[in-house]
């Protein structure tokens, strides 16, 4: 690989970075000056790197695939029941993500708890995404959202 | 909930081997707007398997991530589990003839009223490549249905549906929906929305780039044709009210459930449950075992004895402010701790598959 070629380092402002271990000072034992624009940047990232983490369902693995419909409902055809284009073509595919999670966990707690799991899927269609969003249950602790 | 939670169902063996659930009540509505209620269950090609807390903490003595390292293993050889989404049926109203309403997502319907049939299914084959952009900053919805799926009354999920994609504006950004993740990739985004904090990219306008509202005679954009029916559903009327539904009969199917369990996950539960409630206080354990022995006496009476609390014990409690005991709880409680074990003959629920007991190396 040629120098030409070769990746190099910038920031985020697309300006090269010539020196990514030391920072810049008066001397090479400081003071630290504080207009080092490519310190400040770094830094001030890694400050904002985590999010507020999911009340619940932080601790979860996301992969991706398709659903492939049948076109039935059991033998039936499914268009009586429903319209919606998914299902309406035996072997029609849609992207999806699904999402795995424990719930009360954070987001880097041990995945064995004895907890409901979450078990969402995205559901890319030609219409609009469809979201399922549930667990592993079959059934939830409260019927009324006030609790 | 709690009977299936203390099973062992509530440490699945890994993501793999789980059944997924819908679990709230939705709708499906045709061309010419005839609605069913629907739910949906997924169930995996791969089995079911849990894990005993002993087996689990053993596994977590040396593993925090288990299940993630599972999917991605799996995936990464080409083992790439799969689910069946299959979904229950009944017409869109009260149904006044069931012993549980509809639209609480406490309860389960029995396969053997309402079967539940195949409809495709799902094969997962690929992991992310940045787990903070696509795992983390991923945003799901109970909102978020397309033509021809539609909402119930079902009142946890319309709060639901609210609660998840205001925390996404919360925890993501407002714009969160134009994320790569999270975006509807496969359909034309047109909105008249604009602006907001880390706002990506302008969305698709019409004809005319400066219009930003609608309706406008210079070529902005325009709404869709309505469904070819304008109404659907049944008629609903009621006064404004803060009231529980009048059919909750707690009890009834968490005993169904205790009884269709297979023998390991009965010991498991009560095993579980006993550990749990030695740590709680003496009227604590007194209120449970009471609840249990409403549930199925064999329950009751199991964590009763694991506790030192027999029916002599609990049979003065009274039901708990509120609460709305059936005809059948009046009968059970007044022969605490004697009543014969429910019918469960011809009885067959979505989550009772069988369970296979994952065995881990000490």
């Amino acid at each position: 690989m040629s120098e030409e070629e070769q990746l190099i380092l910038t920031n985020r402002q697309g300006h090269p970075v010539h020196d990514n271990q030391n920072q810049r000072t008066v001397g090479p034992r400081g003071p630290a000056t504080l207009e080092n624009y490519q310190f400040l940047e770094k830094i001030s990232h890694f400050d904002r790197e985590r999010i507020p983490e999911r009340v619940v369902h932080a601790r979860g693995v996301t992969a991706y695939g398709y659903f492939e419909s049948y076109g039935r409902w059991g033998d039936e055809p499914i268009a009586q029941f429903t319209r919606a284009k998914l299902f309406q073509e035996e072997g029609r595919r849609t992207e999806v993500a699904a999402r795995f999670s424990s719930r009360i966990g954070g987001r880097d707690a041990a995945e064995r708890a004895r907890d409901p799991r979450g078990f969402a899927v995205k559901f890319y269609t030609e219409d609009g995404n469809w979201d399922l969003v549930g667990n592993n249950l079959a059934v939830f602790f409260s019927r009324a959202a006030i609790k | 909930m709690l009977v299936n939670l203390f099973s062992p169902r509530g440490i699945p063996a890994d993501y793999r081997h789980m059944q997924g659930f819908g679990v709230n009540t939705y709708k499906w509505v045709t061309t010419d707007g005839h609605t069913v209620l629907v739910k949906y269950h997924w169930m995996p090609a791969q089995g079911v398997s849990s894990l005993t807390e002993d087996a689990a903490a053993r596994i977590q003595a040396r593993d925090l991530g288990h299940a993630t390292r599972d999917l991605y293993d799996a995936i990464e050889r080409g083992d790439h589990p799969q689910w069946e989404l299959l979904v229950q049926m009944m017409s869109d109203d009260e149904h006044p003839e069931l012993d549980f309403d509809p639209l609480d997502d406490t309860k389960t319907w029995p396969e053997n009223d309402f079967p539940a049939r195949p409809v495709g299914r799902l094969v997962l084959n690929r992991m992310p490549d940045n787990f903070f952009a696509e795992n983390e900053q991923i945003a799901f919805g109970t909102g978020v249905l397309v033509d021809g799926l539609d909402f119930s009354d079902d009142k946890m999920l319309v709060g639901r549906t609210f609660s998840y994609s205001d925390t996404q504006r919360f925890r993501v950004g407002p714009n969160y929906l134009q994320l790569p993740v999270n975006t509807a990739r496969n359909a034309r985004i047109a909105t008249n929305q604009r602006d907001g904090q880390m706002a990506f990219h302008v969305d698709t306008g019409g004809e005319n780039p400066h219009v930003n509202y609608e309706p406008s005679a210079l070529g902005g954009l325009s709404e869709a044709a309505e469904p070819n029916h304008d109404e659907q559903g049944p008629p609903i009327s009621g006064r404004l009210t803060r009231a529980r539904i009048p059919r909750t009969n707690d009890y009834l199917q968490a005993g169904q459930r205790y009884l269709l369990m297979q023998p390991w996950e009965r010991d498991d539960l009560v095993h579980n449950l006993v550990g749990a409630l030695s740590q709680c206080e003496r009227h604590t354990q007194e209120r449970m075992v009471w609840h249990l022995l409403l549930v199925e006496d064999d329950l009751g009476l199991r964590v009763g004895e694991g506790l030192g609390i027999g029916p002599d014990d609990v049979r003065h409690l009274q039901p708990l402010p509120g609460q709305n005991l059936t005809a059948t709880d009046h009968d059970r409680l007044a022969n605490i701790g004697k009543n014969p074990p429910r019918n469960v003959q011809g009885l067959t629920m979505t989550h009772c598959v069988p369970n296979q007991r994952a065995e881990v190396a000490g």
